[in-house]
């Protein structure tokens, strides 16, 4: 298996068949990451394929220095802010929105007997959970997927965002107690 | 120890406590059961999360990316190995020519030089200045020539046609995989 550094060179220099390699690796995670984020397969496979020619022709401005995924999801960020924005959906910064009644949640803990959490299979929660994504706030939204459907550690999500690591943490776990709040409402 | 903390929960979950905070938690955690629910809630949760059907691109994908890439600039490295790859290409083209005719060619460069240099003398001083710095470029590459060709003359007079044949195909075949390196480079992008 290639390092991403090495195709990313080898791609300067003039090989596209290592660019080939590195959309391959990377169309999966980018297509799940764009999907949740617009929630529409079409426009997802669209947005998908726009990072990759985005960052073909920004290639040269890479520093290898920082790693390649997280340049790749900071191209996709931008795109998608960018789509909102042209679309003139409102909530479009990301980094600025307020999140309201997060901070509550966050620290508010149900007590009610049973939990209605485990009432689910785990294929009907992960059926629930799918559609609630679409209630979460981008904010939140995008570094929950980064984090539990990419993969990405903290450290990386806060490398993408430009974020200290710890709100990053407090993000992604709010966005969970979301999730378990709002299973509490009826489907 | 005080009943669990969401955060602490989910840094507890995804293992990112120190061994002596997890022991303490898991000692806390077997005696009180409101935070054995709430951690329960929450390992369940993820489960289901770390789980979530993956989303895929058709087969094809990369393909249909790789079709609308267009050539990109080149690198600082392509230029340089055309220019080297010309360059490198000029010197075998007078090479083959000087073994073929046997004439020097530093003549004919001098010659063309001096052609040159008779048209544009009337033209202004700053391009005068540029065609006299041209002038001693192409001298010193005559020279050399000249020297190369006096060169090779002495070696072809003991060398047998045979060689002489196998040496120009070395040179004619090192030329075009010179510039064929030095397009690869530069045409980025472009399929193969």
């Amino acid at each position: 298996m290639y390092e991403d550094k090495d195709l990313v060179e080898r791609t300067l220099n003039g090989d596209t068949e290592a660019f080939e390699l590195l959309i391959r690796k990377y169309e999966n995670p980018m297509f799940n990451y764009i999907g949740r984020m617009v929630r529409e397969r079409e426009l997802a496979l669209e947005l998908t394929q726009e990072v990759f020619l985005k960052s073909y022709a920004a290639l040269h401005s890479y520093q290898p220095k920082y790693k390649f995924n997280t340049w790749l999801y900071k191209i996709a960020s931008n795109l998608v802010i960018d789509y909102w924005r042209k679309k003139r959906i409102p909530a479009l910064s990301l980094d600025q929105q307020k999140i309201e009644g997060s901070q509550k949640v966050f620290f508010q803990i149900s007590s009610k007997e049973p939990s209605i959490i485990k009432k689910y299979e785990l294929a009907e929660l992960k059926e629930r959970v799918e559609k609630i994504l679409e209630k979460i706030p981008d904010s939140l939204r995008e570094l929950f997927v980064w984090r539990h459907i990419n993969e990405l550690s903290y450290e990386e999500i806060a490398e993408i965002k430009n974020m200290p690591v710890g709100t990053v943490k407090n993000r992604v776990f709010q966005a969970k107690e979301m999730i378990l709040q709002l299973l509490e409402e009826k489907p | 120890m005080k009943c669990l903390s969401v955060e602490q929960v989910y840094l507890y979950l995804e293992k990112q406590l120190s061994a002596s905070e997890k022991i303490s938690i898991e000692n806390h955690v077997a005696s009180c059961s409101k935070c054995q629910k709430l951690l329960e809630e929450r390992e369940y949760l993820l489960l289901a999360v770390d789980s979530l059907p993956s989303w895929q691109v058709p087969s094809n994908f990369a393909q249909q990316v790789m079709h609308s890439i267009s050539p990109v600039k080149a690198t600082l490295w392509g230029w340089l190995s055309a220019l080297v790859g010309g360059f490198l290409t000029f010197v075998v083209t007078c090479m083959i020519y000087i073994l073929a005719t046997g004439q020097n060619v530093s003549t004919l460069l001098i010659n063309l030089l001096q052609t040159i240099w008779g048209q544009i003398k009337s033209s202004s001083l700053i391009i005068i200045k540029f065609f006299k710095l041209i002038s001693v470029i192409l001298t010193t590459i005559s020279q050399l020539l000249e020297s190369l060709s006096k060169g090779l003359l002495q070696i072809l007079t003991v060398i047998k046609p045979e060689v002489q044949i196998l040496i120009i195909a070395i040179f004619i075949l090192a030329s075009f995989f010179i510039i064929y390196e030095a397009r690869r480079k530069f045409l980025l992008g472009e399929k193969q």
